[in-house]
């Protein structure tokens, strides 16, 4: 280790200084920022809690940090040399046995990443200045109920188990406004009225038919995770209280899953450029880069590794844009455009507006699906002599950010009049994988404490899709599961379900 | 300002975490004894040694996009076009398999240090085995004898010879007569005994010299062996090991594997099947009658023999099975004949199982044909196979 403390603050203020001097009349702002140095063994174990100070305990984390440890033995994978949290103050954690120039490179991309939570749109809701505190509490919380005689350490095990992996089939409509139940119901009663058009007394009557405002909920809900807290009848309040603070941990990171793209390109994006900026010798400026491309790597066939596109679609913005002529005027020039898009995009957005031919080119992207010999084959190139390069930008805006998890909404609380759960898989090309599903489905079960039936959509061999249904029952601990065709609408209703209430099943 | 702290890691955090996750995946490992066993050796090994289970970390399931989707966006070399095939649904994508963020089995080093002994443990339960048989099968008690060689002057109080303590007394007390006078020493103390008067009786342990024995164990390798019926002949031998071990100092093991003919193999070798070819029976038994020749002589052998097959054989073969059975008969104290056919596990056979026949054929006392479809009839299999030496002791 090449650095002393001093040394370290004393950078650290200079990264801090460039910003401020130089890119916040952009708007660059943060939140102030604290930096804990840890060894080894503590950036495992921050690793494995998300980095966050505080958090409950559970036996995923011994996990987490378990395969993370051996990982990084075997390098497989790298400890993250930086993990920094959204919230004010900003915690981020470094690893004390990095060399100074990787310690620098942390830090300005940590700022970057401040920078993002900040502004971006999406975090808005998050209660920055009290999150850390909040989370302590809930892992008090939950601690008291292990601790306490008549809960135990098991039963909430089995709480937190189930919690966990609905985790984040929550509410997603961050930023967007819903209308609450009561306003949704008066609005389908005035929809369901006549319409007084000029022609309205040459109409033959129509009975007018009321639709069905009683079924709960009064439309398809995609927070899994608290339409249980709410109706669910049996369940005991602490029970309520810890599948609320599981549903709040998923509220504090989804916007990050949402902008993940964004938010790792946005932090290389600036470390490449003020780490370049504050005066390193040449030496230092080498292994800069070196260490810079390690972030950037993208080896073929393998995910698409978020910080390089991230970082060349930033780069390319900032270029089109400062380089314009009046031609693209509205936006302003290069860092009024990326520090406004930052604050308002997300992933999906973010890739659909603003990825162009030559980024997808440079990383070799392309659009690959299954063919009926169970080949997986090259649908569309980014390196296209036609148009078919925005098929590629289009699957990958449609599968990015909030679209890597599958969205399954609860459709009836009292299906059969019998009080089964019923739950639809918004079905929109990719099937879910069964045994997955199953097994959620028993969490789901057991906290329900009814049957649980989800409709989804597979695919068989032939690719041909095909409408499916699982069903879970039985008594507590013996779980029966049935999985069968659900009907021969191939496309299925699961598309056709309606927000008037009228559901084709 | 930038506030910077020095935290150098304050206990740690995820110990309680860790623990309890070995701890469920070591609950999960005895659900599935079965797989765990079928995977290791365990034949002729000492209780007190560590396997080293990797374990499977616990699964935490959500909604996730299958493999059947296989569809998205990822980076290639740039040379491809549209129409290129660059995987299949069953690998993914690229030389490597699968891109995209699916979660994997994942499985990580951090083993589980399980005992031998605990293992077992964990399959007698699975067994449903009696207590009284478990430990006795985790035992080993070798074939001793005690002879009696001499005195000493230590030992317990139940090998006091009292004899041979009085002689030493009257000894040591003619020996120092006339000293005694001449210090004074009066008439009393002279019936006491003292310490360096004290003998016990000596034993010497030997082992018998003719406790040597051999288990051949053949297997039937052709065809495919599944997970259950692994686990099952597994035990099978392992159980049959055991109980013989109890009678010997020393055990040879020789693991026969075999198609149409035999060869010796190990343990590993022995429980994972894969050739596929015809069947040979015969080939089984003829290898130990060839090996019985070369290296050990009934006369200071035991031999026991324990054929696990499918009981298919090549009908033309049937008869050199017979004959090479009938002749192990003769020399060996013990042969038998497993037929393993997990319930779940059905290949309808074509012909007259190889089981029947030898029954019908082979009237020998030491020669027993088991059958065992469930794990349930695996220890009464055992028993019944050794049920004769149970009497007879050497």
């Amino acid at each position: 280790m090449n650095w002393s403390f001093q040394e370290l603050v004393a950078w650290a203020d200079k990264i801090e200084k460039r910003y401020l001097d130089h890119y916040a009349k952009y708007g660059f702002s943060f939140y102030p920022q604290e930096f804990r140095v840890v060894d080894y063994h503590g950036m495992l174990s921050t690793t494995s809690y998300l980095g966050l100070p505080f958090h409950y305990p559970h036996w995923s984390f011994g996990k987490a940090y378990e395969l993370t440890r051996t990982r990084y033995k075997y390098g497989v994978q790298g400890l993250p040399y930086e993990i920094v949290i959204n919230s004010n103050p900003a915690i981020a954690y470094l690893m004390n046995q990095n060399m100074l120039v990787a310690q620098i490179l942390t830090m300005s991309h940590v700022y970057g990443h401040n920078d993002f939570f900040k502004n971006n749109h999406y975090f808005k809701n998050t209660d920055t200045g009290n999150i850390v505190e909040r989370f302590r509490l809930h892992a008090e919380r939950i601690k008291e109920y292990v601790a306490d005689p008549t809960i135990g350490y098991k039963k909430v095990e089995r709480i937190v188990d189930a919690a966990h992996a609905i985790a984040f089939q929550i509410r997603r409509n961050i930023g967007s406004v819903e209308l609450t139940a009561q306003e949704e119901k008066k609005r389908m009663i005035e929809e369901s009225k006549p319409k007084r058009g000029r022609w309205f007394h040459l109409a033959p009557k129509k009975k007018t038919e009321l639709p069905d405002i009683t079924r709960v909920p009064i439309r398809p809900e995609e927070d899994i995770l608290r339409f249980i807290i709410k109706y669910q009848p049996i369940l005991q309040d602490w029970e309520r209280d810890v599948l609320e603070i599981v549903a709040q941990r998923s509220d504090y990171f989804l916007p990050q899953m949402i902008t993940q793209i964004m938010n790792e390109g946005w932090a290389t994006f600036w470390h490449y450029k003020v780490g370049r900026e504050i005066g390193l010798t040449q030496g230092q400026l080498l292994d800069l880069h070196r260490m810079h491309a390690a972030v950037i790597v993208q080896a073929p066939y393998r995910p698409v590794n978020p910080y390089k596109l991230g970082f060349l679609m930033w780069n390319n913005i900032f270029d089109r844009y400062e380089n314009a002529g009046e031609e693209i005027s509205s936006g302003g020039r290069g860092f009024e455009t990326i520090f406004r898009i930052r604050a308002t995009e997300r992933d999906n957005s973010f890739v659909r507006n603003f990825a162009t031919k030559k980024v997808l080119e440079e990383m070799n992207l392309l659009e690959y699906g299954p063919r009926t010999d169970r080949k997986i084959e090259v649908k569309a190139v980014a390196r296209s002599e036609d148009e078919s390069w925005k098929n590629v930008r289009d699957a990958l805006a449609a599968s990015c950010g909030i679209s890597r998890l599958p969205r399954i909404v609860v459709v009836d609380a009292n299906y059969r009049g019998r009080n089964e759960l019923l739950l639809f898989h918004c079905y929109e090309g990719r099937e879910l994988k069964d045994d997955d599903a199953v097994a959620t489905l028993k969490y789901i079960w057991n906290l329900w404490n009814k049957r649980v039936v989800l409709i989804t959509v597979i695919h068989k061999d032939d690719l041909v899709p095909q409408c499916w249904v699982y069903e879970i029952e039985g008594k507590k601990n013996d779980p029966k599961i049935k999985s069968e065709k659900h009907c021969d609408k191939t496309g299925c209703p699961v598309y056709k379900y309606t927000v008037d209430g009228k559901i084709e099943i | 300002m930038a506030v910077i702290v020095d935290s150098p890691r304050a206990g740690d955090r995820s110990a309680g975490d860790r623990r309890r996750h070995k701890e469920l995946v070591r609950e999960a490992i005895r659900e599935n004894i079965a797989d765990t066993i079928a995977d290791h050796s365990i034949i002729g090994r000492s209780p007190k040694e560590i396997i080293r289970v990797p374990i499977k970390a616990k699964k935490e399931p959500a909604f996730h996009y299958g493999s059947n989707s296989n569809r998205g966006v990822a980076p290639g070399k740039g040379s491809e076009k549209a129409g290129d095939v660059i995987g299949d649904l069953d690998e993914g994508i690229g030389e490597q398999g699968r891109a995209g963020d699916q979660p994997g089995d994942d499985i990580y080093e951090t083993e589980i240090d399980l005992e031998l002994g605990e293992i077992l443990e964990m399959m007698f339960e699975d067994l449903e085995l009696p207590n009284q048989t478990r430990k006795f099968l985790k035992e080993t008690v070798l074939e001793k004898e005690r002879r009696p060689a001499g005195y000493r002057r230590y030992g317990i109080r139940p090998r006091l010879s009292k004899k041979k303590t009085i002689q030493a007394k009257a000894k040591r007390l003619s020996a120092t007569k006339k000293v005694r006078r001449e210090m004074g020493v009066e008439e009393e103390k002279e019936s006491l005994i003292i310490e360096n008067d004290l003998r016990y009786k000596k034993i010497e342990i030997t082992i018998k010299p003719d406790s040597n024995a051999v288990i051949f164990l053949i297997m039937d390798t052709s065809g495919s062996m599944g997970m259950v019926k692994k686990y099952y002949a597994r035990i099978f031998c392992f159980l049959f090991y055991s109980w013989i071990i109890r009678k010997y100092y020393n055990i040879d093991l020789v693991f026969i594997a075999h198609t149409t003919d035999a060869k010796v193999v190990d343990e590993d070798h022995f429980f994972h099947r894969g050739e596929s070819g015809g069947t040979m029976i015969s080939s089984g038994p003829l290898k130990v009658l060839e090996l019985v020749r070369q290296k050990y002589d009934p006369a200071l052998f035991d031999i026991y023999a324990f054929h696990c097959s499918d009981g298919d054989n090549w009908p033309q073969d049937n008869k050199n099975a017979v004959e090479a059975y009938k002749k192990l008969c003769e020399i060996a104290a013990r042969v038998g004949f497993g037929e393993i056919n997990p319930e779940d596990d059905p290949w309808p056979s074509p012909s007259e199982p190889m089981g029947d026949i030898l029954e019908r054929e082979i009237r020998s006392p030491e020669f027993k044909v088991v059958r065992i479809t469930n794990k349930e009839e695996i220890w009464p299999a055992v028993k019944e196979l050794l049920k004769e030496n149970e009497g007879g002791s050497k």
